[in-house]
């Protein structure tokens, strides 16, 4: 005899399944369609692609995306220099001293500052230069212009977009440190400063390593808060000294600037892009994760 | 050694320990027994200032350990020169076998050269009967040996400090008997170079290793005296229904 029952629950069952995995199939569309994109563009110059600039529109040729891969690596390396001691301090503090105003008004404006669209974040960071060059000229009389586009705004702009995050898993990571291991340090006669550093630090390293290689993949994503800061450049900037107060540009940006030329190869170099960011994003990803299964293990 | 005068500790508004007075002779081992949550940990904390570091804490009362006043000293001075051994075996996992004893000398500027370093790690993980089981093997994590061994790792930590005193708060409650075995004649052999105060649940434990014994109840010390004494003629009920095991 045929059961009813289950054979309706069996259909419901495939239909939810079927329901539940079409979300996937954009996804899994987009990301076949970046790899095919991307490595059919890198091998029309390989291995010219990463290293080359771009090409010039109408030459059929598909020039490179060196100068983006260098930005992108300078305004990360910057913004993961300043961001990660910045908030191993600022966590550190948070951690030892909970019930103080000053943590309590800081946990309020970091957390509100995560909330924050980056686009948002790349405009204060622009109003913010204006601001510190009407206070220089005003008060200290001196005519110097700190440039509103360049790799120092656009790192201090990734800075201020991988704090929030940071801050809130370093400070998790400290807080759940368990009281047994706060007294194997303190009863060796460590100071509080010295605790943190030398034990808590390490002991939690595994979650904090894992914690920075997610918010420098976030960042290295991130478009939106380098357009009013780091503004984007097609060229080699780095052979002049004064580099760092001059305009740079990203993976991200040649994106988004390329990928809306008309011109067939730039798009096909914007492919080429943006396959090269995936890899690096989920690379680190993936290592992120494969540090903290270990750090579970311990 | 150590001379406890009218302690008392609050944990916000409970008091824990009422007005405790009791002197520890130099390189002996005392014993503090007594049932669950009668304030052994408190007590022991109390003599390293470790209990400050929990928030709501208020002590009275003064502390002498090898003439100094505890709570006129800097704390960390004072925790420098008292080891301390926790009921759960509590190395730093991810550190190495090594780091984990050399913490304490390296942190604290206690030694001047990475030789001298060596040579008190190595010292330490000898007395704490350690060295042969570990010494192919220093630089692998501290979380690969077994419960027995973080423990006595535990111990060299604190013994590389060369403290005069070392805390034991329960250090073979979480252990087999193998293993308790060798820490309760770990900690005899100790003795000669410092005074132990041990904290224990197991009145044979106290007998089998303990010059004198300090019975605890309800935050009240209700006797103390040397440990035959104790064990074949204690002169309070409290104590004799204790150690028969009728209650705690
Ligand atoms: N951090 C703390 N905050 C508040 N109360 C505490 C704290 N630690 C201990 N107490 C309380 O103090 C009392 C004594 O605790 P303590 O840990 O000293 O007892 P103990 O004799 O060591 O017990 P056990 O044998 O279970 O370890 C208990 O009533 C306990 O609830
Ligand atoms: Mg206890």
């Amino acid at each position: 005899m045929i059961d009813l029952r289950s054979i309706k629950s069996k259909v419901m069952v495939a239909t939810i399944s079927i329901l539940a995995m079409l979300p996937f199939i954009p996804i899994a569309h987009l990301f076949f369609t970046v790899v095919a994109n991307g490595i059919y563009a890198i091998s029309q110059n390989f291995p010219g692609f990463f290293y080359m600039e771009r090409s010039i529109p109408g030459s059929g040729v598909i020039g490179g995306v060196g100068p983006y891969i260098v930005g992108t690596a300078i305004l990360v390396s910057i913004a993961t220099l300043i961001g990660v001691p910045l908030s191993i301090l600022i966590a550190i503090y948070a951690s030892e001293f909970i019930q103080s105003r000053l943590t309590n008004a800081g946990d309020v404006i970091i957390t509100t500052l995560f909330e924050f669209p980056t686009i948002i974040i790349g405009l204060m960071t622009f109003a913010l230069i204006s601001v510190l060059n009407d206070a220089i000229r005003i008060y200290l009389l001196i005519d110097v212009e700190l440039p509103k586009f360049s790799v120092l705004s656009g790192s201090i702009a990734l800075t201020i977009v991988m704090l929030p995050f940071l801050y809130v898993q370093i400070k998790e990571s400290l807080r759940s440190i368990p009281i047994s291991i706060r007294e194997a340090a303190y009863s060796l006669g460590l100071s509080r400063i010295k605790a943190n550093f030398y034990i808590f630090l390490v002991y939690a390293r595994g979650s904090i390593v894992t914690s920075i290689l997610i918010a420098i993949s976030k960042i290295m994503g991130e478009t939106a808060p380098l357009l009013f800061t780091a503004f984007g450049s097609d060229f080699y900037t780095i052979s002049d000294p004064g580099f760092l107060f001059k305009p740079i540009g990203s993976l991200t940006l040649a994106i988004y600037n390329l990928g809306l030329s008309p011109y067939e190869e730039w798009i096909a170099t914007a492919w080429g892009a943006a396959f090269i960011l995936l890899l690096m994003v989920l690379s680190l990803y993936i290592i992120a994760r494969y540090i903290a299964r270990g750090a579970y293990l311990r | 050694m150590i001379m406890i005068k009218d302690l008392n500790v609050w944990y916000r508004d409970n008091k824990i320990l009422d007005n405790i007075n009791l002197d520890v002779p130099r390189n002996v081992i005392l014993t503090i027994m007594g049932p669950s949550g009668s304030g052994k940990s408190t007590l022991l904390r109390a003599i390293n200032r470790l209990i400050e570091i929990y928030p709501g804490v208020r002590v009275e009362g003064e502390i002498y350990v090898d003439g100094v006043n505890v709570f006129k000293a800097r704390t960390e001075d004072v925790r420098r020169n008292i080891g301390m051994v926790f009921q759960i075996p509590n190395p730093i996992p991810n550190m190495s076998i090594f780091d984990n004893v050399a913490l304490g000398p390296k942190l604290n500027k206690l030694v001047k050269s990475e030789s001298e370093l060596r040579d008190i790690v190595k010292w330490a993980l000898e007395k704490a009967y350690l060295w042969d089981e570990v010494k192919d093997r220093l630089k692998e994590p501290a979380a690969k040996l077994s419960g027995g061994q973080q423990q006595r790792l535990c111990i060299a930590r604190a013994l590389a400090m060369r403290p005069k005193v070392i805390l034991m708060d329960e250090p073979t409650s979480n252990l087999d008997p193998v293993a308790t075995n060798r820490i309760e004649e770990l900690m005899v052999e100790l003795k000669k170079i410092v005074t132990v105060v041990l904290v224990t649940h197991n009145p044979a434990q106290a007998a089998r290793v303990s010059d004198y014994v300090a019975f605890l109840y309800k935050g009240r010390l209700i006797e103390v005296g040397s440990s035959s004494q104790i064990f074949t003629s204690p002169k309070n009920e409290l104590t004799e229904k204790y150690i028969t095991g009728r209650i705690g």
